[in-house]
């Protein structure tokens, strides 16, 4: 087997570093010699984006930043992780059941401390057979080949494989990610018949739900729940059952049992706000917007939605509060909480349109005319460069309504236009121009220079991991890079993470003629090789 | 708000905290044993001593979240030949340095449905015991029997004492039983066996001697 170790690429997590090094060292034993360190998870991600890793030792505990269960979330978000890569979570008994609680991103395999070198040793060696015996599977998902890699998962039943259940699983996830649900949902019931398994029930509640089979949906989540009523999911897809059917009061229970076994999650605490407003429960809806927005600060998710709802429910709660003096502060942190929006993303004119929406309500509410006028005028100004493909057409009606209060009827033609598709003039929206490494990066792009202009998208992604500019420069530098020096695995798995980032981050249903056009050369270039 | 922390909070750090040193103390006799084997007895000895203050660790841990009704389980799929390949894995520095012979005796194929952090933890257990209480020989072997998976572990040392032979569950747990590691070890044993369920039947731990060594014979059943 060291022959083996020694083609793997390694990265290994932990905020000890004593156990850093012993990790290392023992990793070294078995003939391992590609081995990356990292104290905290954040750096973690960061060395995730610009190698592909064969495996991740990652502690669970990290210290203040993120824990382990986040970095494996959000790589596998960002999709920074192929199908092939093996995850390994280093937990102590006090930490597993969190991570155990998360049910939908599970790592490939956990291994308790302390642990010696044998330990390790037998542990790595499973989890690579495994992954070897599944090679051709993952291969072919990870190049978007379903129908390849169900065929595969057969031939492996075919021979009997020992991994019988593994097999199963990956079948049934494939089918899940090809909106086969029905095939699916079969596969899990055949399972469950010889043994309950938390993930095949999680797996037919997902397939019924969405078959729109609800009675069924809840009978599988209820049934997780009955196995472990620490199974934060289970609650998340209750509640999700709940919306669907179309009943806000047990959907906004389920959420909040969520939020309780699992406060640190972004999404599902934006969720919260919107279930509280929908409920009319204001304050409630402050409170979870306040944590979405307070626990994204050291994240890369941070969504500019959760900033304008946090200053949307503090103005109805200021509007609801009968003390003006509540009433003041609350709406100076909405006014506040939508200037950091701004700064924080400053490249997205749609986004700052909604800011100026919240201005403007916000200084008519304590009868403030002429900064609301001022905010409204700003917010016009900015929609009419707000891109076809992402425009708002509710911020559009929004703005009528705003600026026929003000009476600024001057102005309403102008959005009007907007809405009717025809612009002031049709010039490229000025992306990301605020940040300096990424223009550097265009220049020294356009000099020929590639190898600097790549370490400068580099160093402007980590200073905007959201920019959807950066990253569609940063795929468009490698690209050429590739076409002048050929490719190497490094970099075309560089390129697909980019693009896999892009696609993610583009909204539905929208195309991106950059974008298109970069997926073309990639796949030219992908089938070349 | 009361600025006092709740028990559970105070142990579960501290079992944390106390873990990340016996991790350090483990690898360190590691290397010690790697770098001076004239002192592997006395390190040996050393390495025995850390993993009971281990194991005592994880199982008090264990037990008083089974108490609180606050255990998470996760019952999962496992080879069982891996699964006991890595408990002798754990114990190698000991058993290399007490020049104990091991034998695995598995068919590949045999998978049990367990939480791998309570089995690992009792079956860890009773294989850290018998490499204290064995002569040179140490067994560890799994077969399918009614519905059961049925883990064995066996040594070539003197054996249970009689009182102790048959089925465990049935013991009356006293103060005077459980002092001592074997007495506590079994108890947490019964414990975790019972935990395990499915399709009516319900795990359960059977103490022998003689068997393949003539010693004792550890038998855990799974459902």
């Amino acid at each position: 087997m060291a022959e083996s170790y020694s083609r793997l690429k390694f990265i290994v997590v932990d905020d000890f570093p004593q156990f850093r090094h012993a990790v290392k060292n023992m990793l070294e034993s078995f003939g391992a010699t590609d081995i990356d360190l990292a104290a905290r998870g954040e750096d973690a991600l960061r060395m995730m984006r610009n190698h592909q890793y064969d495996v991740i030792l990652c502690d669970y505990n990290l210290g203040t930043g993120k824990n382990g269960q986040q970095v494996l979330e959000e790589a596998s978000y960002y999709r920074l992780l192929s199908q092939s890569t093996s995850f390994m979570m280093l937990t102590a008994e006090t930490s597993s059941e969190m991570v155990l609680g998360a049910l939908e991103y599970q790592p490939d395999d956990y291994l308790t401390k302390p642990f010696n070198k044998e330990m390790l040793k037998a542990r790595l060696d499973k989890v690579l057979r495994r992954s070897q015996e599944f090679m051709p599977v993952t291969l072919a998902w990870d190049r978007g080949h379903h129908d390849d890699a169900l065929a595969q998962c057969e031939g492996l039943l075919e021979r009997k494989t020992k991994y019988k259940l593994h097999c199963f699983k990956l079948k049934a996830e494939l089918l899940m990610e090809m909106k086969a649900y029905p095939r699916a949902e079969k596969i899990y019931e055949q399972v469950l018949k010889a043994r309950k398994q938390s993930w095949a029930l999680m797996g037919i509640g997902k397939a019924c739900f969405y078959q729109e089979n609800y009675p069924r949906a809840r009978e599988a989540f209820d049934a997780l729940l009955s196995m472990n009523r620490s199974f934060v999911a289970a609650y998340d897809w209750l509640a999700r059952v709940d919306e669907a059917e179309g009943n806000i009061e047990s959907a906004f229970d389920h959420v909040k049992s969520a939020t309780r076994l699992s406060p640190r999650v972004i999404d599902r605490q934006a969720w919260l706000g919107r279930l509280s407003t929908e409920s009319g429960d204001v304050q409630t809806a402050v409170n979870a917007f306040r944590t979405a927005v307070r626990l994204s600060k050291n994240s890369s998710l941070k969504r500019p939605e959760n900033y304008v709802e946090l200053a949307s429910a503090l103005l109805q709660a200021g509007n609801s509060d009968a003390d003006s003096s509540n009433k003041t502060s609350m709406v100076k942190e909405a006014l506040q909480t939508m200037v950091d929006t701004r700064r924080l993303f400053n490249e997205r004119p749609e986004i700052k349109v909604k800011t100026f929406l919240v201005d403007g309500d916000a200084y008519l509410s304590i009868g403030n005319k002429d900064d609301a006028k001022r905010a409204l005028e700003r917010a016009v100004e900015l929609y009419e460069t707000v891109e076809e493909e992402i425009l708002d057409k509710d911020d559009g009606s929004k703005l009528i309504s705003g600026l026929e209060q003000t009476g600024q009827l001057h102005l309403v033609s102008r959005v009007n236009n907007v809405l009717d598709g025809k612009r002031p003039e049709d010039e490229p929206v000025d992306e990301g121009a605020d940040s300096e490494a990424n223009e550097a990066g265009v220049s020294l792009y356009q000099q020929g220079k590639l190898e600097e202009a790549l370490e400068a998208f580099d160093k402007a992604m980590e200073l905007s991991p959201n920019s959807l500019a950066v990253h569609l420069n940063a795929a468009q530098a490698n690209l050429k890079f590739i076409e002048v020096n050929g490719a190497t695995k490094e970099r075309m798995d560089k390129v697909r993470r980019l693009l896999a980032y892009i696609k993610r981050t583009l909204l539905k249903d929208t195309s991106n003629q950059r974008f298109d056009k970069l997926l073309r050369i990639f796949e030219s270039l992908y089938n070349k090789g | 708000m009361s600025n006092k922390l709740d028990f559970s909070t105070i142990l579960a750090s501290s079992v944390h905290d106390m873990k990340n040193s016996i991790g350090m103390m483990l690898f360190s006799i590691d290397e010690m044993l790697a770098a001076e084997p004239e002192n592997k007895e006395r390190l040996g000895q050393l390495h025995y001593d850390v993993l009971r203050v281990n194991n005592y660790l994880i199982q008090l841990m264990v037990l008083y979240k089974m108490d609180m009704e606050a255990y998470m389980f996760n019952v999962t799929e496992h080879e069982i030949y891996d699964f006991l390949l890595e408990q002798v894995a754990r114990n190698q520095s000991i058993i290399s340095s007490k020049g104990i012979e091991t034998e695995i005796d598995a068919d590949d194929m045999i998978i049990g449905y367990f939480d791998s952090s309570l089995i690992g933890g009792l079956v860890n257990n009773i294989v850290t015991n018998a490499v204290r209480y064995t002569d040179k020989k140490l067994r560890l072997s799994s077969y399918e029997e009614d519905g059961y998976v049925v883990i064995r572990i066996e040594d070539d040392g003197r054996g249970y004492p009689e009182q102790m032979l048959g089925d465990v569950s049935r013991f009356e747990w006293g103060v005077d039983f459980v002092s001592g590691s074997t007495g506590f070890g079994l108890y947490f044993s019964s414990q975790v066996a019972q935990a395990h369920e499915n399709d009516g039947k319900t795990g359960f731990v059977r103490l022998e001697n003689g068997g393949a060594l003539g010693g004792g014979v550890f038998s855990l059943y799974l459902p």
